[in-house]
Parts: structure tokens; C-alpha cells; sequence
């Protein structure tokens, strides 16, 4: 009994002590609008917009998530309402884990779109690249062909000289061409899989908002049936 | 599934492109006898010479007769042709008729030169170009 009176004593006290003193009345606005705490004095935390307090300096920590704290003082006057916008700039953490974000999926998006956009430029390319050959190649047949069939010394000279040696180089581009543009499909093909299960298996960077880590760390909690003291340790494990 | 499929497809790509061989060798292109470069066994056989009266009207006219046979076993597939001839005595370029009509026999009729050796020059011809030379020399 005596244990709890020693706990609560200081804060049952407060009332009395408002009623004796002089208060002042502030009013926050937060930017941003939803999910701002704050540590009052470096004991209550509190969500409110509105507070009466004593007259005098007051300590406060803002803090919301994703956003750094602020540490500031307000001095409340005395019967007075005084209005303060808290503007809560992002963490450098939250700034960086964004940016990494934004880097994920942008690699995301390039690396599983890129290769099969690119693995059907290089099939619609092998296929005509494939065509070709056989159509070099049937022109290679063809000219065979007439050089059997043909009853013209001139036209066999003309064959032998430029037409088959220009089929023939026709015929060895066309093959290579075939093979660079299999090469490329079969690259791309690889590398669609390849992104496709890295990023099935990858996930997304996680947010660790150390500072609701710095935030909560050390403050009272207010609780219905009185309060309590909690107390935060963090370790850095890498 | 779709990755059997890709890499099937790939595999058979270069087993379709090894049916697609440029096996066109020019320098083994020498099999036509209408090919100036012709190599292989001779498109003209000598049947011989010999003389015989021309009747022209009038006069009949004593020649000396050079008689070919165009081996047209050895043309590739059937084809029209002329064969042209030079006299290496006389330094005349003429085409030469065959006889009978539309056969493989070709005679060449020249003024007689007996006991002198006549050589002549034979090709196969048309459009106006000429396949290899064969020369044969005749005495009668």
C-alpha cells in the first residue's frame, strides 16, 4: 500500500497543484494531420491537440511515423491559448529506405519487363533471320540448278564469276546473322527465367523506423489505472 | 513447361541449320560441257575426213570432209546448240551445220588439202559465246 501510494503520490498531486497555479492553454496543428505523438515534459505521452498546462516551459518530443522527432520548448502563458504548427520532417532513414524502395521496383520493372521485351525482338528476329537462310540457301540450290540446266557460256561465266561467289557470301552473312540473333534470343530467354525467379524469391526493402525506436525508448505510459515506466534497448546486430 | 519448350526449340535450331550447308563449290563446278572451264571426258569425237562431191547445180565441187560427233550423253540436261569452228590453216571462224539435220554428226567441208595436216579448232557455242576448245588435226 505504501509502495503504491510512493508511485502514484507525485501524480495524484498534479490536480491540486493545477488548481493552485496559474494554467495556459495551447493548440497544435501537425503537418502531417494524422499519427503524431508526443512526450510531454519527458513523462506523459500524448496524442492531444489541445492541453492546459502550468505556466512556465514545457519540454516537448514530437514524433510520427515515418517522421524524425523534434525537440522543442514552449513557454504557455498564462490564461492564454497559443496555437503552434509542428511540422514533422521525414527521417533520414525513412528518406533512404524510399529511395531504395523506388530503386527496387524500378530494377523490378526494367529487369522483368526489359528481357522479354527484348527476348521477343530477338525471336521475331531470329525467325526472319531463320527464313532468310533457308530462302540464301534455296538461292544457292537454285543457282546449282541453272548452272546444270544452262546451254549459255556466257551466262556460266557470269554465274561462276559473281552470281554464286555473291550467293554464297549472301548465304554466310545470312547464317551468321542467325546465329548472333539465336545467340540473343537465347540470352534474353535466360535472363527473363533468371529475373523471374530472383525476383519470385527477392522481396522488398523493410522500413525500420528507428526512430519510433528513439521515440519509445524511454517514456511513461499512461495507463487507466495509473502509469508505468517502460525502457527500450536497441542493438545494432550487423 | 514453357522453359522445356524454349530450350527444345533452341537445341533445334542448329540441328536445322546444319541441314543448310553451302556445299556450292565453284572450283567443283566444271561438270558442263557448255562451261568454259569444262574438265572431263571430250564433248567431241573425230568420225574422220574424207573427200566428197558437192553437187551445187551446175558443177559439182570436190571437198575435203572433217566429220565430229557432238557427245550429247555429256550435257547436263538437254539443250540447243551450235558449234563453231576454226580452221588454224586458213584462220576462218565459221559455224558448222549438222548433217543429217537436228543429229549429233557436224561436218566441216573445206577446199582438199591432200597429205597436208589440217587442225581445227571445235567448241560448243550459243548466244553468241563459246565453251572450252577442242582441236583435232587430220591428214587425208
Amino acid at each position: 500500500m505504501w509502495m503504491v501510494f510512493l508511485v502514484l503520490g507525485p501524480f495524484v498531486s498534479i490536480p491540486t497543484s493545477l488548481h493552485a497555479q496559474s494554467t495556459g492553454e495551447l493548440r497544435f496543428r501537425f503537418e502531417p494531420p494524422q499519427g503524431v505523438q508526443y512526450v510531454l515534459d519527458g513523462k506523459h505521452r500524448m496524442t492531444d491537440r489541445e492541453l492546459t498546462l502550468l505556466e512556465g516551459a514545457h519540454r516537448f518530443t514530437f514524433w510520427a511515423p515515418e517522421r524524425r522527432m523534434l525537440d522543442t520548448t514552449f513557454f504557455v502563458l498564462a490564461g492564454r491559448t497559443q496555437e503552434f504548427t509542428v511540422q514533422l520532417r521525414y527521417a533520414v532513414e525513412f528518406v533512404d529506405h524510399r529511395n531504395a524502395l523506388l530503386r527496387y521496383e524500378r530494377n523490378r520493372k526494367w529487369a522483368r519487363n526489359l528481357p522479354p521485351v527484348v527476348a521477343a525482338g530477338a525471336a521475331g528476329w531470329a525467325v526472319v533471320s531463320f527464313i532468310r537462310f533457308g530462302d540464301r540457301h534455296s538461292a544457292l540450290q537454285d543457282l546449282r540448278e541453272q548452272y546444270r540446266s544452262s546451254a549459255d557460256p556466257e551466262g556460266i561465266r557470269s554465274l561462276k564469276e559473281s552470281a554464286i561467289p555473291e550467293a554464297k557470301d549472301d548465304f554466310a552473312r545470312s547464317r551468321t546473322q542467325t546465329y548472333v540473333s539465336t545467340g540473343v534470343l537465347a540470352i534474353a530467354l535466360g535472363a527473363t527465367a533468371y529475373f523471374r525467379q530472383h525476383f519470385a524469391r527477392s522481396s522488398p526493402p523493410e522500413f525500420k523506423d528507428e526512430e519510433r525506436i528513439r521515440f519509445e525508448g524511454l517514456v511513461y505510459h499512461p495507463l487507466p489505472d495509473g502509469g508505468t515506466w517502460a525502457a527500450g534497448l536497441s542493438i545494432l546486430l550487423r | 513447361m514453357n522453359a522445356r519448350i524454349h530450350i527444345i526449340l533452341l537445341l533445334l535450331v542448329p540441328l536445322v541449320m546444319g541441314c543448310y550447308k553451302d556445299d556450292l563449290d565453284v572450283a567443283d563446278l566444271n561438270n558442263n560441257p557448255f562451261d568454259p572451264e569444262y574438265v572431263g571426258p571430250a564433248v567431241f569425237e573425230l568420225e574422220g575426213t574424207y573427200t566428197q562431191f558437192v553437187d551445187l547445180g551446175e558443177f559439182t565441187v570436190l571437198y575435203q570432209v572433217i566429220e565430229v560427233r557432238v557427245r550429247e550423253d555429256l550435257f547436263l540436261s538437254s539443250a540447243a546448240y551450235t558449234v563453231q569452228l576454226t580452221d588454224l590453216q586458213l584462220g576462218m571462224v565459221q559455224n558448222v551445220v549438222p548433217d543429217p539435220p537436228g543429229s549429233n554428226i557436224w561436218k566441216y567441208y573445206r577446199e582438199p588439202a591432200p597429205g597436208q595436216e589440217i587442225c581445227v579448232e571445235l567448241r560448243l557455242a550459243n548466244n553468241q559465246s563459246t565453251a572450252g576448245a577442242t582441236t583435232f588435226c587430220v591428214t587425208l
